[in-house]
């Protein structure tokens, strides 16, 4: 979504219906909890809005929302990590996912194979339609680093969901 | 599109969920009204912090340059006429100038400064003197805050610490910054004790030290008189004789 120098409340509902689904479905992936995932994509909104109003201009919303959230979402999730690492000591973790299935669980899944770089690279790209250069900026890596983990990503997605043919990473290394 | 862009976004896009915006931009609205307070708390400590800091360099330069500083505890002993004693003035050795300021314009200095007497009076305990300290120089000088003084008695220098203004009324009064053009005085006004006995100290001396504002060497004269090294008072440097 194209944002106005100065954003209004209209803009910031526009963004609600059109990105802000996505954006927090991408962050979830991330981290791992939806919850986490609204509040620090709802954060990051709220901040571009006041730094807008200051006369800040945001030029690209959905990515600066994505990357900002992202960022917040960090150290919850060293914090949450260590949570984790606990509970797995007492028995099997809870399914953050809760009543999904079919190819739904078979992409999680998928993507649960991941390193955490490999994910969020996978779905800053893939699934947010980040440039190669966006998501480096993103993640604070290289271009040639995305490529190479994105690569690297496709090798393990590819068994994982069952598609033979992965020259389309060609295709889409061509965007960027 | 690719197989596998494909499947990641038909997999993903069925776990999304779609709120009520209105909600969402309600709960956005008031995260933002409260960054914006945060923001202005924080523009507020920041403007006070600024000013804190700018007024203790301030502070800490005029107190390092003595212009201004602290001031002791005041006598209270009004002046009233009384035998003037004699002064006269000897240069002192030559010593560096001062740099020039910002301005361009050098401190009034002990090498370009002639130091007379203009008039002194005593009564009730107290010897109150106007000195006259005129620029020789070819250029303009400035000067700010008070001068120091010192006494020279048999047993040596006294080392007095002068109580800048406070006391009364021809001496407290706050300082003013002037520029002192060449061949022009400043003036400035002090105040000392010559009480005997139970009361005060008097203590006879022969030469005096005036050292200028920003100065570290005095000019030095040849003086007499007797006073309580511990009630000096000198009022700040001025343009104009003081009344």
């Amino acid at each position: 979504m194209d944002s106005p120098t100065r954003l209004t409340e209209g803009a910031i509902r526009a963004f609600v219906i059109e990105d802000y689904p996505r954006i927090v479905t991408g962050l979830s992936v991330m981290c791992g909890s939806r919850p986490a995932a609204e509040d620090a994509a709802q954060g990051a909104l709220a901040k571009a809005w006041e730094r807008s109003e200051r006369g800040e201009r945001i030029e690209e919303l959905a990515a600066w929302v994505t990357v900002v959230a992202r960022n917040s979402l960090r150290s919850w999730f060293r914090r949450v990590l260590a949570e984790r690492r606990g509970r797995a000591a007492l028995g099997p973790e809870s399914d953050p996912w809760p009543g999904t299935s079919d190819d739904r669980v078979e992409v999680v899944r998928a993507l649960a194979r991941l390193t955490k770089i490999q994910r969020d690279a996978t779905v800053l790209h893939y699934y947010l339609g980040m440039t190669m250069a966006e998501t480096g900026r993103a993640l604070g890596v290289s271009e040639g680093t995305v490529k190479s983990t994105l690569h690297r990503a496709r090798q393990i997605l590819g068994p994982a969901l069952r598609i033979d043919d992965l020259t389309e990473g060609v295709t889409l290394d061509a965007r960027a | 599109m690719p197989e596998l862009e494909r499947k990641i976004k038909d997999g993903l896009d069925r776990l999304m969920e779609r709120p009520d915006p209105a909600q969402i931009v309600e709960r956005v609205g008031e995260r933002k009204r409260h960054l914006r307070v945060l923001h202005r708390a924080q523009t507020v400590a920041l403007v006070v912090a600024v000013l804190a800091g700018v007024a203790g360099g301030t502070y800490g330069l005029s107190r390092a340059f003595g212009l201004g500083g602290s001031r002791p505890a005041s006598s209270s002993v009004p002046p009233a006429p009384s035998p003037v004693p004699s002064v006269s003035v000897t240069p002192s050795p030559a010593t560096p100038s001062p740099s020039p300021s910002a301005a361009g314009i050098a401190l009034c200095s002990d090498q370009t400064a002639v130091v007379t007497v203009v008039s002194q009076t005593g009564g009730a305990g107290t010897i109150s003197t106007t000195w006259r300290i005129t620029n020789t120089s070819r250029t303009p000088c400035r000067s700010y805050g008070y001068p120091g003084m010192d006494f020279h008695t048999s047993s040596g220098w006294l080392h007095v610490h002068v109580i800048q203004g406070q006391g009364f009324a021809n001496v407290d009064y706050p300082p003013t910054r002037i520029v002192v053009l060449p061949g022009h005085p400043m003036y400035f006004v002090s105040d000392w004790g010559d009480v005997s006995g139970p009361a005060g100290l008097c203590l006879p001396f022969d030469r005096v030290k005036v050292t200028l504002p920003g100065s570290r060497v005095p000019v030095e004269l040849a003086s007499s008189g007797c006073l309580d090294p511990v009630r000096v008072h000198v009022g700040p440097v001025t343009k104009t004789p003081p009344p």
